[in-house]
């Protein structure tokens, strides 16, 4: 069961603001899409519990080693940031004074 | 005079090659086509001006060393990054944003010589089934412009329609590549899962994605390919066929072909029969007589699970999605609306920058993956996919391809399924089977339906089994003579 309060939770969990009507809206069709998907436990997989993810391919590994030299994005990255600092991405601060 | 509308790859370059055409007089043409369509279909976002791309293409010809995308105009869909131009997945929050880097299938076509024309309209983050959801308006149909384009990759697939580019680079995720192909009455290949990198594209389900050409014809569509595929350490998950080694060509070390005269193709007709236009069928049925009377042989089919495909991936998509999605926090790039805290800024930054189809998704891979439904939901549809991975690789004991059509309806009308978005969902019945399964899978124009005094294109599919484009592209090159 979807309700309003279920799309606002998921909505904050994913921090994502949204109006009232939104909420609305977002509920039905997760209702209805959710109804539809769920078909899939008509399914028996008990049988076979191995790794599912193998079915795109093996993971494949590499040395965890540094190619680049240091540095040498760090200036054309950090000038994406909508605010920024010398070589550092700027955010506000997450623990006040009174925490 | 050159004719754009049938013009090829292998035309094209026949003519920069016997010097009959520049790489400048050539993109002109292709310039030309855009001011005059553009306005009206809106496939490009943006029109480039690279005189370096045109002075590299025609050094590598006027010194011999032309190959075969060199001074080749292609349209690039606008989530495949291209160093110093904008990039922005058709999304508000991605609007100005510029890439800092070039994707891998970029590299490759750098290399080749190809021009790059523009950047091209989808739906936001490549989610959606027809360019309504782009944040910069619908790309229309050039076939019927009350009618969508198709989408994800809308933009790329009309702007080939309408003839203002040789090829275009679209991502298939569950069928965006081939469903606007099918509506525009134009080529497109989802190649195997892995077997392009995705490095430079912009992420939207990681275990789903992959980049592919949109042509005018499979033989094009084959040399684009050959150009952009291959293992990339950028991408861990790339692969290459595996063979063994006596199939190997000890000259070149290029892989034998493995082509065949008569192709086994399986149809799941139960499968098929549900919730089809009449049309769309008798169109399909044509395509399979016109192929067995060249010699092939059609056979029934069944999938069992098939009709799950559906259902698996809109749980294992929108999973994939709302973890991608996360990284558009207003803080690295992209857009900001500022808050009071960082809370705020995360909450307005994305609710504000964000459209309605991705929340959508978001909103529904953050449930299926929250702790109480997460092995209902998101588990169990990997174990269902690995099933019907199971399922279509049995099937390929028997058959070589799998035909089925692309799409159950030719385009649809702009707005028509945009308020209902299972009725959206449904479009992509046909094609997120070979998503699911990383099969590749290719759609060919297979016929006209008349409605209005405008001629619909519909699209034969045609799925191989892992690594066998080229029985795609074969089959595929036979079909289109017929």
């Amino acid at each position: 069961m979807i309700t309003n309060e279920t799309v606002t939770h998921l909505a904050s969990l994913a921090r994502l603001s949204i109006t009232k009507e939104e909420t609305g809206n977002l509920k039905n069709d997760l209702e209805k899409i959710l109804a539809y998907v769920e078909d899939i436990s008509d399914i028996d997989t008990e049988s076979d519990r191995s790794d599912a993810s193998q079915t795109v391919g093996n993971n494949i590994v590499r040395e965890d080693k540094i190619t680049d030299d240091a540095g040498l994005y760090t200036q054309s990255l950090v000038a994406l940031a909508p605010r920024q600092q010398e070589d550092y991405f700027t955010v506000k601060k997450i623990l006040s004074h009174n925490d | 005079m050159i004719n754009l509308k049938t013009l090829t790859i292998q035309e094209a370059r026949r003519l920069l090659d016997e010097k009959e055409v520049s790489v400048q007089a050539l993109l002109d043409m292709y310039l030309a086509k855009i001011e005059e369509c553009n306005p009206e279909i809106n496939a490009y976002l943006e029109v480039f001006t690279r005189s370096e791309d045109i002075i590299r293409a025609q050094k590598m010809i006027d010194e011999g060393k032309a190959v075969s995308l060199t001074g080749i105009p292609i349209a690039i869909k606008d989530n495949i990054l291209i160093k110093d131009e904008k990039s922005s997945a058709s999304s508000e929050i991605l609007k100005d944003y510029v890439a800092p880097y070039d994707a891998t299938v970029i590299t490759k076509l750098k290399e080749e010589g190809a021009i790059f024309i523009g950047r091209v309209n989808m739906d936001e983050f490549a989610q959606g089934g027809s360019t309504e959801n782009s944040a910069f308006g619908v790309t229309k149909n050039p076939c019927d412009t009350r009618r969508v384009s198709g989408g994800s990759s809308g933009g790329s697939a009309a702007a080939v329609s309408m003839n203002s580019a040789l090829v275009a680079l679209g991502s298939d995720t569950g069928g965006s590549i081939r469903q606007p192909a099918s509506f525009c009455g134009v080529v497109g290949l989802k190649p195997t899962y892995g077997s392009v990198s995705r490095h430079g594209l912009i992420a939207m389900a990681s275990s789903l994605d992959v980049i592919g050409p949109i042509t005018k014809n499979v033989a094009d569509a084959q040399i684009v390919f050959d150009a952009i595929k291959g293992i990339d350490l950028l991408d861990s998950t790339t692969s290459e066929p595996t063979k063994p080694e006596e199939e190997k060509d000890p000259q070149n070390n290029k892989t034998m072909t493995d082509t065949k005269d008569v192709y086994t193709i399986g149809v799941p007709r139960a499968f098929i029969e549900k919730g089809i236009d009449a049309d769309v069928k008798e169109i399909f049925e044509a395509s399979l007589a016109k192929l067995e009377s060249a010699g092939h042989i059609i056979i029934d089919i069944e999938i069992p699970l098939f009709k799950y495909t559906l259902p698996v991936y809109y749980i294992l998509m929108p999973a994939e999605v709302s973890s991608n999605m996360s990284r558009y926090d207003g803080v690295r790039y992209g857009g900001l609306i500022e808050g009071n805290d960082l809370q705020e800024d995360y909450m307005k930054t994305r609710g504000g920058l964000i459209g309605d189809e991705v929340k959508r998704r978001i909103l529904l891979g953050t449930y299926v993956l929250s702790s109480g439904y997460y092995d209902a939901y998101y588990n169990k549809a990997w174990q269902v996919r690995k099933k019907i991975t199971e399922n279509i690789l049995k099937v390929f004991e028997k058959v070589d391809l799998i035909a089925m059509p692309t799409t159950p309806s030719p385009a649809f009308m702009i707005g028509e399924k945009s308020k209902d978005p299972l009725a959206m969902y449904l479009e992509d019945i046909f094609t997120v089977g070979a998503n699911i399964t990383g099969v590749p899978a290719i759609s060919i124009p297979a016929g006209d339906i008349k409605i209005d005094g405008k001629s619909l294109s519909v699209g034969l599919q045609l799925i191989a089994p892992h690594h066998k484009e080229e029985w795609l592209f074969d089959c595929g090159k036979k079909f289109e003579i017929l």
